[in-house]
């Protein structure tokens, strides 16, 4: 093939080639952060979470370790003087609990929007968007693929990392990766419902006990 | 400044060299130049608008008849003048038409004008009934120079206005104010100058006391240099201090302060709409221009609003209100727009809107940040409280969902639970506690567990007791459990009264 065009091909975050999915850091067409788990690590493309994208996670219920596997992300992205963005958490996020991750406190801003589906949408939208908010956490009721998508555009024009928590699982999903969480005796296991650019899924199992 | 030290100042500059001339130049360069605008007619003209070719007139009453104050040029040319009596005045012109004089609509039009003249100069000074002082020497540079500005203000005025004027600028209040109402269209910058462009105004027009007035004319003095020439102490002795105190504050030689004149620090702006609207992007078009008058309402004055109130008028129903806060005092006509934009877009409207109206009442001093030189997404320098972009994102949460909606974290040095932390204001630092193990979700407050639910417990007890200094006395041993559905639990058995309680969860 001509130099140039396999340059330009290669060069091009949207083009996704089949041939290097596996195991490269181009695979999201995005650069990976490090997940801090390196079961986790392994079978994501890149090696870890896909950065300025939005991640969904999904589990029946809350409390079985969903922050913990975000929490080195969470002071990584934090200590470089991001602020973390909480939409509507189903309960408080604990501050002393933050501060032993260590996430600096000062840095991070709680939104409570009235019980309106769209506020939360609207918000996390805003936060992603914004350059200065490095990381969005938000568990909206609902969310449609259209905001889904809406989001995904705010966090690669943001550059920031958004996550969105929800109970049930769509069959399908615009977000750039999805996880479904099940808890066990000891910490979690992620099963990868989708990989943007990867035709594969895996489960990993996570020790959290040890954490 | 005195005569005497001006006179005096020079001979040590020359010996003590170039540094002190500059810094006298500097001194001279630093004092005020006023420019005046005179409105003889203004109270005519505010009761009797476009009749110049009708003979009018204004008379004030004094005892039991009226004197004529002023007169419109048809009545001039009939022979009425200031000063004579109605009867005269209806003998030489008997279709006059008489007002009597309304100071209040005068002195509310020369406000209306003191407004239009904050457009040239931050210091506007009403000099009542009729006349307007306007401090222009720190806005010279601007304007490019007196001559210019001078035509700028005479033009922009006979657009603005319909009034006669005459315009004069000298270095003090008394002084321009004096040659503008003796119709003088001079320019004196120096104050040296003063005394003899001053010196060759008749003493008539000045604003003494007429007894005064009258006692001067007897001793034969007929401008103002027949005053000047006159001893200083005799003439205090003779006519008293007023006298001399008023001559010098024309000269210069006494400093004359005058009162800024500030206008209200309330706005209020209506538009109406060409047609009944119920589209808001429609509303939000006309509302752009009642931000603009804001914007520049409030750049003139130098100052912020935090705070908007809109309204929408319906034909027959009350208006919808629309009021909405802001985090910081802002002016900026884009960030209020955008924050009407997402209030508007949240609005049920119930009927269609026929006008719009708007008004602040909180007007406060502006205080300016820098902005950066770049756009955003390209220099994220500095990620800080300053940063403009950030404080619009969080003046956009702070309308859409309320201030009570956002809140920052706060770790307190507590050992009990629920006083460790507390929602604070953004970027309010907290307390360096360790904590032990703690949970990543707390639940606002404890939720009672029954009673044999299979919980395995897997860490603890922890026992955490106090409070009963502040009368919330509490004794608690705190477990790590795992319950069924595999959720590590933060639950406590209450010491007091023997019951299970969750608390939080190892999220």
């Amino acid at each position: 093939m001509d130099e140039k065009l396999h340059k330009l091909l290669r060069n091009n975050p949207n083009v996704w080639r089949a041939g290097d999915a596996r195991d490269s850091g181009a695979a999201y067409g995005l650069e990976a952060i490090p997940t801090g788990f390196s079961q986790l690590d392994a079978v994501l493309p890149g090696g870890g979470w896909p950065a300025n994208a939005v991640v969904e996670i999904i589990a029946e219920q809350w409390g079985i370790g969903e922050l913990q596997l975000l929490a080195p992300v969470m002071s990584r992205l934090n200590q470089a003087q991001g602020w973390l963005v909480w939409v509507a958490p189903p309960y408080i996020p604990y501050p002393p609990a933050l501060q032993n991750m260590g996430i600096d406190t000062r840095r991070v801003i709680i939104l409570h929007p009235e019980h309106k589906n769209n506020d939360v949408i609207w918000s996390m939208e805003k936060t992603l968007r914004s350059a200065q908010c490095a990381m969005t956490l938000a568990w909206p009721q609902r969310v449609s693929h259209t905001a889904i998508r809406r989001l995904q555009l705010a966090a690669q024009s943001g550059q920031s990392f958004g996550v969105l928590f929800r109970n049930t699982a769509a069959k399908t999903s615009p977000a750039t990766l999805r996880l479904q969480l099940t808890a066990t005796h000891n910490g979690l296991k992620v099963h990868l419902l989708k990989i943007r650019g990867a035709c594969r899924t895996d489960s990993v199992s996570i020790n959290l006990a040890s954490l | 400044m005195t005569p005497r030290t001006t006179a005096a100042f020079p001979l040590q500059l020359l010996q003590s060299g170039d540094r002190q001339q500059s810094l006298f130049e500097t001194a001279q360069k630093q004092r005020f130049l006023w420019l005046c605008i005179h409105l003889p007619d203004l109270a005519l003209e505010v009761i009797a608008e476009n009749k110049d070719n009708t003979p009018c007139a204004i008379f004030v009453e004094t005892g039991s008849q009226g004197i004529i104050q002023s007169v419109s040029p048809a009545a001039a040319a009939m022979g009425v003048a200031p000063f004579m009596s109605l009867s005269a005045a209806f003998t030489l012109c008997s279709s006059l038409a008489v007002y009597p004089y309304d100071p209040r609509a005068e002195s509310l039009q020369l406000r209306k004008i003191a407004k239009w003249a904050e457009d040239f100069t931050p210091i506007v000074s009403l000099e009542s009934p009729r006349s307007l002082l306007l401090e222009v020497q720190g806005s010279l540079r601007l304007f490019g120079g007196l001559e210019a500005l001078k035509e700028k203000i005479r033009k922009s005025f006979a657009q603005a206005w319909s009034h006669r004027f005459c315009l004069a600028i000298a270095p003090t209040p008394m002084a321009s104010l004096l040659l503008a109402s003796y119709g003088q269209e001079t320019i004196v910058e120096q104050q040296s100058a003063l005394r003899s462009v001053l010196g060759r105004l008749p003493i008539d027009g000045l604003l003494l006391d007429v007894k005064l007035l009258k006692r001067l004319r007897k001793i034969g003095a007929q401008q103002l240099r027949d005053l000047w020439r006159l001893p200083r102490d005799g003439l205090a002795r003779r006519f008293g201090p007023e006298l001399l105190q008023y001559l010098d504050h024309a000269l210069g030689v006494l400093p004359d302060p005058r009162k800024p004149y500030k206008t209200a620090q309330r706005f209020s702006t209506e538009i109406d709409l060409p047609m009944e609207v119920k589209n808001t992007r429609f509303i939000l078009t006309a509302a752009k221009e009642l931000i603009t008058r804001l914007a520049i309402f409030l750049r003139h004055r130098d100052a912020a609003v935090n705070e908007l109130v809109f309204y929408l008028y319906h034909l027959q129903i009350p208006p919808t209100e629309l009021k909405f806060g802001l985090r910081y005092m802002s002016r900026d006509a884009g960030q209020l727009l955008r924050l009407l934009a997402e209030h508007l877009n949240q609005l049920q409207l119930s009927a269609s809107v026929v006008k719009l109206g708007l008004i602040c009442k909180n007007i406060n001093p502006f205080i300016s940040q820098n902005e950066s030189l770049f756009s955003y997404p390209l220099a994220p320098l500095a990620k800080g409280q300053g940063d403009p972009h950030w404080q619009s994102l969080l003046e956009q949460l702070h309308g859409r969902l309320g201030k009570h909606a956002i809140n920052g974290l706060l770790v307190q040095a507590d050992h009990r639970p629920e006083h460790a932390w507390r929602y604070a204001e953004l970027g309010t630092p907290g307390d360096q506690a360790m904590a032990p193990m703690r949970p990543l979700w707390l639940l606002p407050r404890p939720k009672c567990l029954p009673e044999h639910l299979p919980l395995e417990i897997v860490a603890g007890p922890e026992r955490i007791e106090g409070g009963w200094w502040q009368g919330q006395d509490i004794r608690r041993d705190y477990y790590t459990a795992l319950d069924k559905k595999g959720r590590r639990l933060w639950v406590f058995r209450d010491l007091i009264n023997q019951l299970w309680y969750l608390h939080g969860l190892f999220a």
